[in-house]
């Protein structure tokens, strides 16, 4: 409880200890400044009074530079001519959609014309934009001033001592304002932010007279928004700052700071500098010394047709199908990507380095297709010899190159040992003729066996399927895309008259071909039905599939044995298998983390005729991946059912 | 307290204390509008940073030194002390003195602006004028 | 009248009953009534556990000039094609045909940021030639800042086909962005900022388009471009060139983002808090 004193103007007493000791009885002095008395309260006044002038004087000087010092940069140098157009910053003018026209193509006649009247502004209010770099010319005498009078601007008036159409605020404009049918521009304004603005609108009005008449007026436009501004103290905030000028010192940094995307930064070639190394590394260009100077494999580049200039890559495997176009009379013989020549005839660097030796492109076989379709192996010998030549009077075209396929040996330290090339070429009579080309790396005394998975099924790898040989496991081909195939449908839709092309059953993915037969009169039915059932499964059919992608021949009990299946057969006169239908059940083995496909059983259904053999049949195949895996989670068994039935007369007063 | 007879009569002006109350709630109101505003201004408008600071540490001056003028001006006037009360005088000066810079000479003054200071300067001008009443008041005993 | 208040000292006053009365039982439902209706209230409007959530941002999209043109220009697939990738140009051969192209990029608004691209390619072609179909590959950068700071390299794909040969084909849409997954709502994300198409690369494999397209789709997060049926106009001068027009601009996207929910918890805290402090205030 304090005694309340009197207050008098100067206490100039110091009552802190006293008060403080008598109340808290803890004998330190508690600044309660209600009784220290006016010393305290002086003292922080003052303080406070001399803090607030202070910097009411630094505001006042602050203003005064604001102006000036705000966008100054560092390069004040070569401003010193241009210091008087400092305080008025370079505001770029009023770019919008109205005076910009669109400058392509003839479809910009009467675009802004036609566009809703819109509203222009000289300086486009706050600067958000990076400052444009002015092009560096030579030290500027002048800058033009800028115009800030919404009064004499007019961002229409294009052609000068002319009028320009419908642009209201031309001066140039005196009589022909009869002609115009409304104003491009209608209201010139500073800055949209600002709460009252002078403003230059512009409108065309019809007097009584019947004339056309031009009405520019000067108003003050009352911005309606609440948080519009009021005051703008800052004269700087409403145009662009001035950008740095670029001399020959800061251009680079410059151009790095402030560089775009554009036409010239891109699309600058790779320049492969061949390596000087001992070896050839992954990825590479392989050289060689035919005049392309590198090993190149026609493939497509954006579209199906051929381009050669597609350069092989070291380590690289390629595959591509691409079509080549070229007219049969007169192009057959002097075509380059026809002529095996053209493939095998150079030599190929073992090192990258002008002073490695040369290895040969050694011709390991050529197949001549015909016509048909049928191939045969031709004896090797020199490649001069398949020279393309036209036959028929220029309709057909013989020893057209149809595929290449290079296998190239090479060692662990990257040099390359051995580059063999295996070609077929084909009769056409067509153009354009689809040529296949592969390249394939082989590591020197490897013998590399691919497996389909390892040790699950891989989707897309092909299965292994192989015959049981009594003694020596299990028999595969050798190609193993060709191991277990079905039949493929062509352009020959006649079953009878199929070419021999198969497809290979690829793991997990479900296929359907087929083709058609006519029936005419069915001569011999047994010897149908065996042409059919060949064109189904074809040649040499396996009998055992492998139940994991990485099986050894050598185990048998890895192997599962393909089951068929045959409908019964109807009582009809002839009976020809109509479908071949191949189910695979796999299912998933191992841990949950990293599942393994398996395959459980392959069956082979075939499906015979149900009804009459008459018109035109079709014959189908396909192939169907079934999932039998177990869930993987506890089922629980159903809750038990009670199979009470009372009898029907159980109720029997009542029913 | 002993009884004193009479009684002194009370000097203290309720409508000097009603607009030290309304002018507390009010500061509160407006200083937090204030910021708010600065927060909007300083995403929209270009500002150079010295002006921003400058503005924004001129506005928590203007805090403390409110807060110290209502604050001796409440204690002088219930209390009837001449002294605090002609601090807060004193101090109303500089704040009204503020509150013309944040109405007319800040960077950006916006609408919503020069309404609150206005009615700022409204308080300061009515607060001189019944201080001046008071403290004659109270120098008259 | 003003009351200044000189003294004040509390009083505490307490009123005990026995549990089994109607006392208890109006304070359990009222406690009851105190919790679990601020809860439910804030469950019920769903503003529980929001997982997902929009907001609002211009993008910052720059065209990176990088052009890949192919035109079929007869019916039996002769093509010529051209792009800013060297490499490509060189494995073309002789179905290299230069252009000339212009492109504009406006920013409107004047907000910093682009709005709109103008892009205009004259393909020369000879008097034999007329263009049947054309597939055109533009990339761009685009980048998204107010969440995560996101930058991709994306592509706007346009292919037209027709019949009739053609002397324009003009196109006119917006650049979309195209999300299966919501993006970050802080941090640095540039998964994608690998250019579409790999200039650099100098085998043909890179400038397949069913990789390059096949490749883009697989992204989660991509632009594409969004136009109403191209405009393909027909009759075309012997010697004047074939005109590619294309107007992509680049509207203000609305994007998901994982909503978080500690922000929100705090606020639906709050918001029980000011319930439990009503319902308090009421029962007592």
């Amino acid at each position: 409880m304090y005694n309340n004193k009197p207050s008098r103007l100067f206490s100039g007493d110091f009552y802190c200890d006293t008060f403080g000791s008598q109340n808290t009885g803890s004998g330190f002095i508690s600044l309660d400044t209600a009784s220290c008395g006016g010393v305290m309260d002086l003292i922080l006044c003052l303080l406070g009074s001399v803090l607030f002038f202070l910097n009411l004087k630094s505001v006042f000087s602050e203003l005064n530079t604001t102006a000036t010092e705000s966008q100054l940069s560092s390069n004040e140098s070569s401003w010193d001519e241009d210091a008087a157009t400092q305080n008025s910053s370079l505001p770029p003018f009023g770019v919008t959609a109205a005076t910009e026209e669109p400058a392509f193509g003839s479809y910009s006649t009467d675009a802004w014309a036609t566009e809703a009247p819109i509203t222009v502004s000289p300086s486009l209010g706050f600067p958000r934009a990076a400052p444009t770099v002015t092009p560096s010319q030579p030290l500027i005498s002048s800058l033009q001033t800028p115009v800030t009078d919404v009064s004499s601007l007019c961002p229409c008036n294009l052609l000068e001592n002319q009028c320009d159409v419908n642009c209201c605020c031309d001066p140039g404009c005196a009589e022909e304002f009869a002609l115009f049918t409304g104003c491009s521009v209608q209201q010139v304004i500073t800055d949209s932010m600002l709460c009252s603005q002078t403003a230059a609108i512009y409108s065309l009005n019809m007097t009584v007279n019947g004339t056309m008449q031009r009405i520019s007026t000067l108003t003050n436009l009352i911005n309606p928004d609440f948080f519009c501004i009021q005051t703008n103290n800052n004269a700087a905030g409403l145009s662009f700052g001035t950008p740095e000028i670029p001399t020959n010192g800061n251009f680079d940094t410059l151009v790095k700071t402030f560089s775009r995307p554009s036409f010239s930064s891109a699309g600058t070639a790779s320049s492969t500098s061949p390596s000087q190394a001992s070896g050839y590394k992954y990825g590479d260009l392989i050289q060689t010394n035919s005049i392309k100077g590198i090993l190149t494999l026609p493939a497509p580049a954006g579209n199906s047709w051929c381009s050669n200039g597609n350069p092989v890559g070291f380590l690289q495997n390629q595959q591509a199908q691409c079509n080549v176009k070229f007219n049969l009379a007169t192009d057959c013989t002097n075509l380059s990507s026809v002529n095996i020549a053209s493939y095998s005839n150079f030599q190929i660097f073992q090192t990258p380095g002008a002073a490695s030796s040369l290895v040969n492109i050694t011709l390991r076989s050529v197949t001549l297709q015909s016509l048909d379709g049928m191939r045969s192996q031709s004896s090797v010998t020199n490649a001069s010899s398949f020279a393309p030549s036209v036959l028929q009077n220029g309709t057909v075209c013989s020893k057209v190159v149809l595929q290449v396929n290079y296998v190239i040996t090479y060692s662990e330290a990257g040099v390359i040992m051995n580059a063999e090339v295996s070609i077929v070429l084909g009769v056409v009579n067509a153009t354009p003729v689809q040529q296949s080309f592969q390249v394939t790396f082989v590591q020197v005394k490897t013998t590399s066996t691919p497996v389909s998975g390892n040790p699950g099924y891989i989707n897309g790898l092909p299965l292994l399927a192989g015959s049981l040989i009594a003694g020596s496991g299990i028999v595969q081909s050798t190609n193993r895309f060709g191991q277990l195939m079905v039949m493929k449908s062509s352009s020959v839709q006649d079953c009878l008259a199929l070419p021999g092309e198969r497809l290979p059953v690829l793991f997990g993915i479900n296929m359907v071909s087929g083709c058609s037969l006519r029936i005419n009169n069915i001569s011999n039915c047994s010897l149908l039905s065996e042409q059919i059932l060949g064109v189904l499964i074809g040649s040499n059919f396996p009998d055992y599939v492998a139940s994991f992608g990485n099986s050894q021949a050598q185990n048998v009990l890895d192997w599962v044995q393909i089951n068929t299946v045959t409908t019964a057969s109807s009582s009809f006169s002839c009976n020809i298998p109509l479908s071949l239908d191949l189910v695979i059940q796999w299912t998933k083995y191992g841990s949950l983390v990293n599942p393994q496909a398996q395959i459980v059983s392959l069956t082979r259904k075939f499906t015979t005729n149900s009804t009459a053999l008459q018109g035109t049949l079709q014959i189908s195949s396909t192939v169907s991946f079934v999932d039998v895996s177990a869930a993987a989670q506890p089922g629980y068994k159903a809750p038990p059912t009670i199979d009470a039935k009372l009898p029907f007369d159980f109720f029997f007063p009542f029913v | 307290m002993a009884a004193r007879g009479k009684g002194i009569p009370i000097l203290s002006s309720a409508p000097l204390e009603f607009l030290f109350f309304l002018n507390t709630w009010y500061f509160t109101c407006y200083f937090i509008a204030e910021i708010l505003m600065f927060i909007y201004k300083g995403l929209v408008l270009p500002y150079s940073p010295a002006n921003l600071t400058l503005d924004l540490v001129m506005l928590f001056l203007y805090l403390g030194v409110e807060i110290l003028r209502l604050f001796f001006g409440s204690k002088g006037n219930l209390t009837q002390r001449s002294l605090p009360l002609a601090v807060c005088l004193t101090l109303t000066l500089p704040c009204a003195m503020m509150a013309v810079y944040y109405l007319l000479l800040q960077t950006y003054v916006l609408r919503v602006e020069v309404i609150l200071n206005a009615i700022l300067l409204v308080f300061c001008l009515f607060e001189i004028v019944l201080e001046i009443a008071t403290l004659a008041a109270f120098s008259r005993y | 009248m003003a009351i200044y208040e000189v003294y004040s000292h509390p009083a505490l006053l307490r009123y005990k009953t026995s549990i089994c009365t109607k006392a208890t039982l109006f304070l359990l439902i009222v406690l009851g009534l105190t919790y679990i209706p601020p809860l439910l209230v804030t469950y019920k409007s769903q503003g529980f556990w929001i997982k997902l959530s929009t907001y609002e941002e211009q993008p910052v999209v720059k065209f990176q000039y990088q052009i890949l043109m192919i035109a079929t220009t007869s019916i039996n697939g002769d093509y010529v094609a051209w792009s800013t990738f060297q490499n490509l140009n060189n494995l073309l051969g002789d179905s290299l045909r230069i252009p000339s192209v212009s492109v504009m990029e406006v920013d409107k608004n004047q907000d910093g940021k682009y709005d709109e691209m103008t892009f205009k390619l004259q393909l020369p072609l000879q008097s034999t030639e007329q263009v049947y179909s054309v597939n055109l590959i533009l990339g761009f950068s685009y980048s998204l800042f107010r969440m995560s700071t996101f930058v991709m390299q994306s592509m706007a794909y346009i292919q037209h086909s027709s019949p009739l040969p053609g002397s324009l084909l003009y196109v006119n849409g917006d650049l979309k962005l195209q999300q299966r997954q919501p993006l970050n709502h802080r941090g640095l994300d540039t998964r994608y900022n690998v250019s579409v198409i790999n200039g650099s690369s100098p085998f043909a494999s890179a400038y397949d388009l069913t990789n390059i397209i096949g490749n883009y789709q697989e992204r989660n997060v991509s632009t594409v471009l969004s136009w109403p049926s191209p405009l393909w106009m027909t009759g075309r001068a012997a010697n004047s060139p074939f005109v590619i027009s294309a107007v992509i601009r680049y509207p203000v996207e609305i994007i998901t983002y994982p909503f978080q929910n500690f922000f929100n918890l705090f606020v639906c805290m709050l918001y029980a808090t000011c319930c439990y402090v009503l319902f308090k205030s009421l029962a007592k």
